[in-house]
């Protein structure tokens, strides 16, 4: 728009006109109480008064309900500052205007382990009194236990949050964490969550996948001091609405990973691909995953593999857009396995010269495994990965805690023709049930081929392994149909995790 | 390691223990005997064992030795056993195909199969297993190996077609996965009919579908509406992904080099025994004799899949419309 000078002087001296008589209302915000006098309210704690002074320290105390613990102090309104806001028992420093403050605590809601090393607490946020706060920050913490000095402290973390709050007449919230770390964790990727919509009338819900990685540093200082270590993940985040919450909890519950292996335990076994029984000249490189005598496997979540199904469970359904929350990487997946963290993996598959390549003890020298030259029947003949594509997934929600994972595998040779079924076959369901915290539970229902060897992963806990060496099967068992099955019988239904 | 025994003669395996024998099974090659001529006489001993275990053994080792056999024909290498001993082999295969124990009964099919080239007389007795198959995922095994072996007969593709409706997800999802690799003329409609069913693994159905190529194109409306659906769970939004793409851009797909097509390795004609009688007898099966050259599964893409593309025909009639639309703007203008 094009206007004259003295148009735009005009305009001008309307705005300031008409903003001057407001001048003394903005200032009436800030202005100090008629009487002179400053007021702190103060929530679940004491200190309350009306006749504080600018500048003036006020002892101030939470008192910490029974069953709870302190968390720390929050400021809702005012300039004033808490001179240890993580102390039950501190000060507050009056500012120039009135102030409100509140003590925040946690209960501890039960314990659960996301493996076999160690508890998370499942924390209950307190409840902030009806109409006090427009702003609330919180924080939560996980703490991490090694079971045993003798044991690896952890190395990686995952969590979940779902925290439900209750708005009087909300119109605009907003949820995001500002900022996440204890002393000895690092590199935590947490969600920030601008904004979101609401779930219900009155109800907001959000959800934050956070996960965080130790250093090799600071699993180095945990090895050494000698106590039993403790991880401490803190997550702080901040509630902001334009009316005042009535009440909020918030529940973390560890997120499990599940990992499925297959695996040949031999060192190497004959081709049944060349199917050379008749002269039998060729071996193909196995796992080599077995000891003992008699020579049985040995078990490895992370070991050598032919296929290995490897994800993260989220224990809340609807954790991202089912909620109508903004897509955001982080909070997937509606179906309630991480989508970026499917691993569907298949181990190489390599093919020696046998009489090229074997020890006198029988096993795959050196040599033969580095031998790049393929092709001359001579050391390693032949290589190949076969596709993963014969590798699926499929999550069903149970229950807003109870989830059912169907895995299938089938996946041959890729240096053997495929026939009769003869590939590595399974076809299993998990069912990891969040539905009490405290007595988290699993079931494990499927059937598999009787070989190679199986091994089934929550978390660190191992429950479910076959070995072909002790039950006497070998390549033949290859064949369809899938001999083994896995069900109330093998004691694999509605198991604790614990 | 695996694969090492001593020698022994057929009469020391008769009297090792049950453990021993399969053992024994498991690891067996010529070398493995004080005599190597006596392999298919040992291997049909393990077939006509007592013991299932043993026979399970026996018949996982006959499967692997007729495709080694295979191999080698086809690699043009001197045959290692005298084809009169494979016959006998075959005499007993065809017994242990009644065999009560389905991991007995399929890898003897198997070697069964891949004993021979396709032949009309094999294709009966398997013809019949297929009908008489109690086990439905069994039989959609089945009824794959004959098909990528070379057997056409119809009962081969109603049988993977029809087992698309068995009550049992799990053979359901078998058919499908056979289904990609056999491609039967006619299967297209009922896999779409399947998309919709939430009980299977839809992976399959999308990976079958996705195997006919621009054939499917008529189903890319039902896929594109599928991906749609946010509730789709776990690795199939990415398979149906993968599908769209396939049918879009279908690729010439080459034969599978590691796949068997099984020659003659004996004349069974003269040979193989009377077929057992039973009261249901299915249809005979298209006959192909041996030596003929099994049908290609695998085939680039077919005659009619070319004429059926639809896109020539499209470019045509827009380069068409565009140059009458930009005549009869001239004239209007004019």
């Amino acid at each position: 728009m094009n206007l004259s000078a003295p148009v735009k002087t005009l305009a001008t001296l309307l705005v300031v006109a008409f903003l001057l008589p407001m001048a003394p209302m903005l200032h009436a915000q800030t202005r100090l109480p008629p009487d002179g006098h400053l007021r702190l309210i103060v929530h679940n704690g004491t200190g309350d008064g009306d006749s504080y002074y600018v500048g003036q320290t006020v002892p101030v105390g939470a008192q910490t309900p029974s069953g709870f613990e302190f968390v720390k102090w929050f400021k809702i309104e005012g300039d004033g500052s808490l001179s240890a806001p993580l102390q039950a028992d501190g000060n507050f420093i009056m500012g120039s205007d009135n102030s409100e403050i509140a003590a925040t605590f946690a209960k501890l809601e039960s314990w659960f382990p996301p493996g076999p090393e160690g508890n998370t607490k499942g924390l209950l946020l307190p409840k902030p009194q009806s109409g006090q706060a427009r702003r609330l920050e919180q924080r939560l913490r996980v703490t991490l236990n090694r079971g045993s000095s003798a044991r690896p402290p952890y190395s990686e973390v995952w969590g979940a949050l779902r925290v439900k709050m209750k708005w009087k007449e909300a119109t605009y919230v907003r949820f995001f964490t500002a900022e996440t770390g204890g002393q000895e964790i690092a590199n935590e990727d947490v969600l920030p969550k601008d904004s979101f919509k609401p779930k219900a009338e009155n109800v907001y819900e959000a959800s934050i996948w956070y996960e965080g990685n130790l250093t090799q540093e600071q699993i180095a200082q945990m090895s050494q001091s000698g106590n039993t270590p403790k991880v401490t993940i803190q997550m702080n985040f901040v509630v902001e609405g334009n009316d005042k919450p009535i009440c909020w909890t918030g529940t973390l519950l560890p997120v499990q990973v599940i990992t499925i292996n297959t695996f040949i335990p031999h060192n190497n076994v004959d081709d049944p691909g060349n199917m050379n029984p008749f002269g039998n000249d060729h071996v193909f490189e196995g796992d080599n995953r077995m000891s003992g005598t008699p020579a049985r496997a040995t078990w490895n979540k992370d070991g050598s593999h032919r296929t290995q199904q490897r994800f993260n469970v989220i224990p809340f359904r609807n954790m991202g857009d089912a909620d109508g929350l903004e897509d955001n990487a982080y909070a997937n997946d509606p179906d309630g396995v991480k989508n970026d963290s499917w691993l569907n993996h298949v181990g190489a598959t390599h093919r020696y010269h046998k009489s090229s390549s074997l020890d006198a003890s029988g096993n795959l020298t050196a040599a033969a495994r580095a031998d790049t030259t393929l092709g001359d029947a001579h050391l390693k003949v032949a290589e190949a990965t076969a596709s993963s594509s014969g590798m699926s997934l499929s999550p069903t929600w149970l229950g807003d805690h109870k989830i059912k994972i169907r895995c299938v595998v089938s996946v041959g040779n890729p240096l053997a023709p495929s026939v009769g079924g003869n590939e590595i076959d399974y076809d299993c369901e998990i069912t990891i049930d969040y539905s009490n915290a405290s007595d988290l539970r699993y079931s494990l229902e499927g059937d598999h081929d009787g070989f190679p060897a199986y091994e089934v992963y929550i978390g660190n806990k191992r429950i479910f392994q076959h070995d072909p060496l002790a039950t006497g099967e070998s390549l033949g068992s290859l064949f369809d149909p899938l001999e083994h099955d896995v069900n109330e019988a093998t004691s694999h239904i509605n198991q604790p995790l614990r | 390691m695996f694969g090492q025994t001593s020698a022994m003669t057929l009469d020391q395996i008769t009297q090792l223990d049950v453990s021993e024998r399969v053992n024994f099974y498991q690891m067996l090659q010529p070398k493995n005997l004080e005599n190597p001529a006596d392999f298919f006489p040992a291997l049909v001993a393990g077939i006509e064992d007592a013991n299932v275990a043993v026979r399970s053994a026996a018949a996982g080792k006959a499967a692997h030795s007729m495709l080694g056999l295979q191999q080698l024909e086809q690699q043009g290498q001197r045959m290692p056993v005298s084809t009169a001993d494979l016959s006998n082999l075959q005499a007993a295969l065809i017994k242990l195909l009644d065999d009560p124990s389905p991991e007995v009964s399929r890898p003897a099919a198997t070697a069964l199969i891949y004993s021979d080239a396709p032949n009309e007389t094999l294709g009966q007795i398997l013809s019949k297993k297929l009908a008489s198959e109690n086990d439905s995922k069994a039989r959609v095994g089945l009824a794959k190996d004959m098909a990528l072996a070379g057997y056409s007969p119809e009962i081969v593709e109603t049988t993977l077609i029809a087992s698309l409706d068995d009550p049992d997800r799990k053979v359901r999802e078998s058919a499908a996965k056979a289904i990609a690799a056999v491609k039967p003329d006619g299967a297209l409609p009922k896999l779409a009919s399947r998309l919709g069913d939430q009980e299977m693994m839809r992976d399959f159905l999308v990976d079958a579908v996705a195997a006919y190529g621009s054939e499917a194109a008529y189903l890319l409306p039902t896929l594109e509406k599928m991906l749609a659906d946010p509730t789709l769970a776990g690795t199939l939004p990415d398979r149906v992904r993968t599908a769209i793409a396939a049918i879009k851009n279908p690729q010439r797909q080459a034969p599978d080099p590691l796949q068997i097509k099984p020659v003659s390795l004996v004349d069974v004609s003269t040979t193989l025994p009377a077929l057992p009688t039973t009261a249901q007898t299915p249809p005979a099966p298209k006959a192909i004799t041996p030596l003929q050259q099994p049908k290609v599964m695998d085939a680039p893409t077919s005659e009619a899949e070319k004429k059926s593309t639809p896109w020539p025909w499209i470019i045509g009639a827009t380069l068409l419309f565009a140059v009458a639309g930009g005549i009869l703007l001239k004239f209007r203008r004019k």
